[in-house]
């Protein structure tokens, strides 16, 4: 029956303890895949993907608390979700001791040794062109592209305004093109 | 590839050659992982939530670490004082023969570190000679070592009788031994305690 409540409704029923566990399972059976595809596209690597989904909903359940339901629990979760794939990213170069050229190569290497990569494939090409992106470039254009997030969620999402999010996003396209053309 | 209208046409604006390629997610991912996935959070939710329960209790201890419940009677510690016990071991006496063979013992050892002492005193002959020096002479002479050391490296500085140093050039040297027979330079060496063991120049 849980299931079937609104965002609304199962962070109610969290902050008041009542079936805290069972509301919160809701919440992450109804956005896992969305959150996890989200975050895959920038660290390519499944494990990588598992390790950031969990740090994600790990620090939702220690927010929820304070979670003010005048904005909406999805693009909350995208946020969260954004701040840790970023983090993770960072603290990988950080490990690595690489240059940010190094980690495009990097991201590349991970991309091309994942099961069934074909470069002849569009949609395989599509994502060697994505990792080609800054990162930060490479989250808008995900979330318009795949997600069809609006602008207006997309800068809540961000903190960014709506007109630097759709310039982020046409020179991300340009790029994008300007890759499949060249390669 | 986006089904939203709006984007559709948004991406067909910007670049028709983007818009028309297969926009799915090639990555593979383990099967059943969606389904797994909520259980595995709520485990590890469930370990981290008791792990920081632990930790709230070492606040509580930390936190009475300070309080201290006993209580003690005033001016104990001014007027603290260590009782010695009564049984001292006993004095034990030197008797006078005894005593006097120390004294005379230490008399003796005495006279002997002073004889010592004083030999030691006596003047090296290098302080001996530097009472002799003047200043001056002292002064100049380690002012021509310090020049000569800081200039050109073909030279001697050769000591002269009346204690001053002459600058003499190795082809200088060269010159004035050339004429001197070889066994007589040897004899020279010899009586000066030089070795004859040749330098290279």
């Amino acid at each position: 029956m849980l299931h079937q409540a609104d965002d609304n409704e199962l962070v109610s029923l969290f902050k008041q303890h009542k079936d805290r566990e069972k509301a919160f399972t809701t919440i992450v059976k109804r956005y896992q895949e969305k959150i996890y595809w989200q975050i895959r596209r920038m660290v390519i690597r499944h494990e990588d993907a598992d390790d950031v989904m969990q740090h994600v909903f790990i620090k939702a359940w220690n927010g929820l608390d304070n979670f003010r339901e005048d904005a909406k629990l999805y693009t909350w979760l995208y946020r969260i979700a954004v701040n840790e794939t970023l983090t993770y990213l960072e603290q990988q170069k950080k490990r690595s001791s690489i240059s940010l050229e190094d980690v495009g190569e990097q991201l590349e290497n991970k991309l091309t040794s994942e099961k069934g990569f074909d470069e002849k494939q569009a949609m395989w090409k599509l994502q060697k062109a994505i990792q080609q992106l800054p990162e930060k470039q490479r989250v808008v254009f995900n979330l318009r592209y795949f997600e069809e997030m609006p602008y207006e969620q997309m800068s809540e999402v961000l903190d960014t305004s709506v007109g630097a999010l759709k310039a982020s996003y046409h020179h991300a396209v340009k790029k994008i093109e300007d890759y499949i053309l060249n390669h | 590839m986006a089904e939203d209208p709006t984007i559709k046409s948004e991406l067909k604006e910007l670049s028709a050659t983007v818009a028309n390629l297969n926009g799915d997610t090639p990555f593979s991912l383990p099967s059943s992982y969606f389904e797994g996935f909520p259980q595995r959070i709520m485990e590890r939710i469930e370990n981290e939530t008791l792990t920081s329960k632990e930790v709230v209790l070492s606040p509580a201890l930390e936190g009475l670490k300070s309080k201290n419940p006993f209580e003690v009677p005033e001016n104990y510690f001014d007027e603290f004082s260590v009782k010695l016990p009564s049984n001292q071991p006993a004095v034990i006496s030197i008797n006078f023969r005894k005593w006097a063979s120390f004294a005379a013992a230490a008399c003796l050892a005495g006279f002997i570190l002073g004889i010592l002492f004083i030999n030691n005193k006596k003047e090296s002959p290098a302080s001996l000679a530097s009472n002799t020096i003047s200043h001056e002479a002292m002064e100049t002479y380690l002012t021509e070592v310090e020049a000569f050391e800081l200039g050109d490296r073909d030279s001697e500085l050769v000591a002269m009788e009346n204690n001053t140093l002459m600058e003499v050039s190795t082809l200088n040297i060269s010159e004035m031994l050339k004429d001197i027979p070889d066994k007589d330079i040897s004899r020279f060496l010899d009586l000066n305690g030089f070795d004859e063991t040749p330098t290279i120049n």
